[in-house]
């Protein structure tokens, strides 16, 4: 079963990339660039049209609602491994 | 230590590090005019996609939260390479390339594990052409195709053609298991961010 996390979607920099973002635990944000195979969304995104979509995400620690998850890629901000609600993830086949 | 390349092909043999397409042929022969393979590194060739920053008003601020993936994005410009029609980078100017070959460096095979570093070729070197300043490494499980950051630092025009040979590839073994740096966690405010 893969894991998923909930983000939004925008064209990246190269056709094969997508900028993407989403939130951590403590609702700041997060971003960063991530190829087309490790996103799920379900319209084409522009740049003036952001989606919502999935992005591949592999646990690695859990406390109570928090997961500490590491990105297919480093954010910006903090890294690959960050911490998000665990009612952020979505399970898909 | 870096792997020779004897080593780097057994890795490619065995999956340990896998480039698509594959740098052919593995060894210079009579006749052959070029061999991507030196006694150490692989040349790697350049893709057909740059991307040009645009001018503005805008400042990137790393420390504000945001979205700044999407400011980067929205604020350069994609522009695919022609055959015979190449990109003239003139002096001082800084574009986004990338390879155009895919670089998986897998750790599913377990130890020793494999990273690599991407460096400039000296040919280029001498005219000016700087294809990465600050962000050589490719971690162990990296899977993709690497970003070039491309500046002239020349005095003349330095023309981009797709395909040419633009970078080389150093292969590094890993010494040791993995963990994930509990330094990525920097930035988060509690606790619970170092779970």
């Amino acid at each position: 079963m893969e894991e998923w996390l909930k983000c939004t979607i925008t064209p990246g920099q190269f056709s094969g990339e997508y900028a993407v973002q989403g939130e951590m635990f403590d609702d700041t944000s997060f971003s960063l660039f991530a190829p087309k195979k490790d996103l799920k969304f379900s319209e084409e995104p522009t740049a003036d049209k952001p989606v919502k979509g999935l992005i591949r995400i592999v646990q690695c620690a859990q406390k109570d609602d928090l997961l500490l998850v590491n990105l297919p890629r480093p954010t910006f901000e903090n890294g690959r491994t960050i911490t998000v609600k665990k009612e952020q993830l979505k399970k898909a086949n | 230590m870096i792997l020779s390349n004897i080593e780097i092909h057994k890795a490619l043999d065995e999956g340990r590090l896998v480039i698509e397409p594959e740098p052919k042929p593995r060894y210079k022969e009579v006749g052959v005019k070029y061999c991507p393979y030196d006694t150490h590194t692989i040349d790697l060739k350049l893709g057909d996609e740059i991307t040009i920053p645009k001018e503005g008003t805008y400042a990137y601020d790393f420390m504000a939260s945001g979205n700044v993936a999407d400011l980067i994005a929205k604020n350069s410009e994609k522009r695919t390479l022609i055959p015979d029609q190449p990109y003239r980078l003139k002096t001082g100017d800084f574009v986004l390339a990338q390879t155009l070959e895919t670089i998986k460096l897998p750790i599913d095979k377990g130890p020793p594990y494999l990273a690599a570093r991407i460096e400039g070729k000296s040919s280029r070197a001498r005219c000016g052409l700087l294809v990465h300043f600050t962000a050589p490494t490719v971690h162990p499980e990296w899977e993709g195709q690497l970003t070039l950051e491309i500046i002239n630092l020349g005095k003349t025009p330095f023309l981009l053609h797709s395909g040419m040979a633009i970078a080389q590839l150093i292969i590094e073994q890993v010494y040791g298991e993995l963990k994930s740096n509990p330094s990525q966690f920097q930035k988060q405010s509690t606790p619970e961010g170092t779970l």
